[in-house]
């Protein structure tokens, strides 16, 4: 086995000796915490039903929170927890055609910027994406680590299962139990966890969804 | 753990820095003893009174280096070295040529679209202080975030004279190097790959800068 020189990524060479990288396997191991949105509030919340000033709304159900936007997007941020290796996944509903879900790893912040990866899905055109991201108040950007494109593992209604699992340098994406992606990028290595959900509906009509739970766990040798 | 880089002693496989197991082997991973990054074989030397300073048009080549004007206050040039990496030693060698001048160097500088993030290193000689930090930053604004703000070494020569900074990482570890001694361990692993680079800087005024050197080497 040979190793990338400017990244440490293993290599390895097929039959025709043009190399390929070698990923380890993440394994989901111990819960580190469990966010059950029938009885807690989001994370970084401190009540399960809220109504914001710009119209969004949040309101706790015997299922999980739903949530409610008129416009942009909203964070959910776990504020006591950097982790480097994790398995993170998410259960939600998503009610209207017009709303992007995502879960968050290595949410790192620096001042008004933050950098992060997430792994996001448009249930109504059964889209994902496992992206690179950068916001801050002047400008923001990504860079696409695999998608966007539609993959049948994620369901069009119903209910859908995120998971994003980091560890080192690698990156798996894992919808509904089916792993859609494995990647190496080794530019984040440390931050936060999160859930953020968005409306790219232009008319300010109502996009909701149902939140119903959080995970966060160790990975596992 | 194996000497060389951080890399394991069972299946050579590369490791983060305080990972409880091998990605790759699985092999348990016990941590504690002291990293000591270290100088291996270079990746590049540039010599800025023969090479061109990566990055700045308005540098002038002179017999004893490259001369950065920073016309602005609080304003900084830079410019970056190919290949990216995740391990290296970066080092520029340079003076100050006034009290309002600083320099030092990037680490693992990366793009997400146009914006880019990275580790600078800095010394300000007339200070005789440093400073890490993370940046991140678009056309028309920086964000930062201090890992160490700027803080007294007596390693560091004043203004005038010739100070060499130096940043060694490897995955999560940094060594802040000045004038060839180890002056700070930091661990962070916010960010892991990217370009190196040099960085000039002005404080309450412009400043004059004259880089002299730059190189990079493997770690080991």
């Amino acid at each position: 086995m040979l190793e990338c020189d400017a990244c440490a990524v293993r290599l390895g060479y097929d039959a025709h000796g043009k190399p390929f990288t070698v990923l380890p396997p993440i394994v989901p191991g111990n819960v580190l915490a469990v966010h059950d949105f029938r009885q807690v509030p989001l994370p970084g919340c401190t009540t399960r039903t809220k109504n914001w000033d710009d119209g969004d709304s949040m309101q706790g159900t015997d299922q999980g929170i739903v949530l409610t936007l008129l416009s942009g997007m909203r964070w959910f941020n776990q504020p006591f927890l950097r982790i480097r290796d994790t398995c993170l996944r998410a259960s939600f509903d998503v009610y209207d055609t017009e709303l992007r879900a995502r879960v968050v790893a290595r949410k790192q912040t620096l001042g008004d910027a933050s950098l992060w990866y997430e792994l996001a899905v448009t249930p109504h055109d059964q889209n994902y994406r496992l992206a690179r991201l950068f916001t801050a108040p002047e400008q923001s950007d990504n860079t696409n680590l695999s998608g966007p494109s539609a993959h049948p593992a994620v369901l069009a209604r119903g209910n859908n299962l995120l998971e994003l699992r980091v560890q080192g340098p690698t990156l798996e994406a894992w919808i509904n139990g089916a792993k859609v992606c494995a990647v190496h990028d080794a530019a984040l290595g440390i931050g936060g966890v999160a859930i953020g959900v968005g409306t790219f509906s232009t008319s300010k009509r109502p996009q909701r969804t149902l939140l119903r739970w959080l995970e966060v766990r160790e990975v596992a040798p | 753990m194996s000497a060389k880089q951080l890399s394991c002693e069972n299946c050579g496989g590369p490791l983060s820095y305080g990972a409880p197991f091998c990605a790759y082997c699985r092999r348990p991973l016990h941590w504690g003893r002291h990293v000591a990054i270290e100088r291996g074989e270079q990746f590049f030397f540039r010599d800025f009174s023969r090479d061109k300073l990566p990055g700045s048009s308005v540098a002038q080549m002179r017999q004893d280096g490259s001369l950065v004007p920073v016309e602005k206050e609080n304003w900084e040039r830079w410019g970056s070295f190919e290949p990216k990496l995740r391990d290296a030693c970066i080092a520029v060698r340079g003076v100050a040529l006034d009290a309002n001048g600083d320099f030092g160097v990037y680490a693992r500088m990366h793009a997400q679209g146009d914006a880019k993030a990275a580790y600078q290193l800095k010394i300000y000689p007339a200070f005789r202080s440093w400073r890490l930090r993370r940046e991140a930053w678009v056309t028309k604004a920086t964000h930062v975030s201090p890992l160490v703000d700027w803080e007294f070494s007596p390693l560091i020569g004043g203004v005038g004279t010739v100070n060499e900074v130096e940043l060694r990482f490897s995955d999560s570890v940094f060594q802040v190097v000045l004038n060839g001694q180890n002056a700070a361990t930091v661990v962070d692993a916010s960010f892991g790959f990217g370009l190196l680079g040099w960085v000039c800087g002005s404080h309450p005024g412009p400043s004059q800068v004259l880089l002299q050197s730059a190189g990079a080497w493997r770690t080991r």
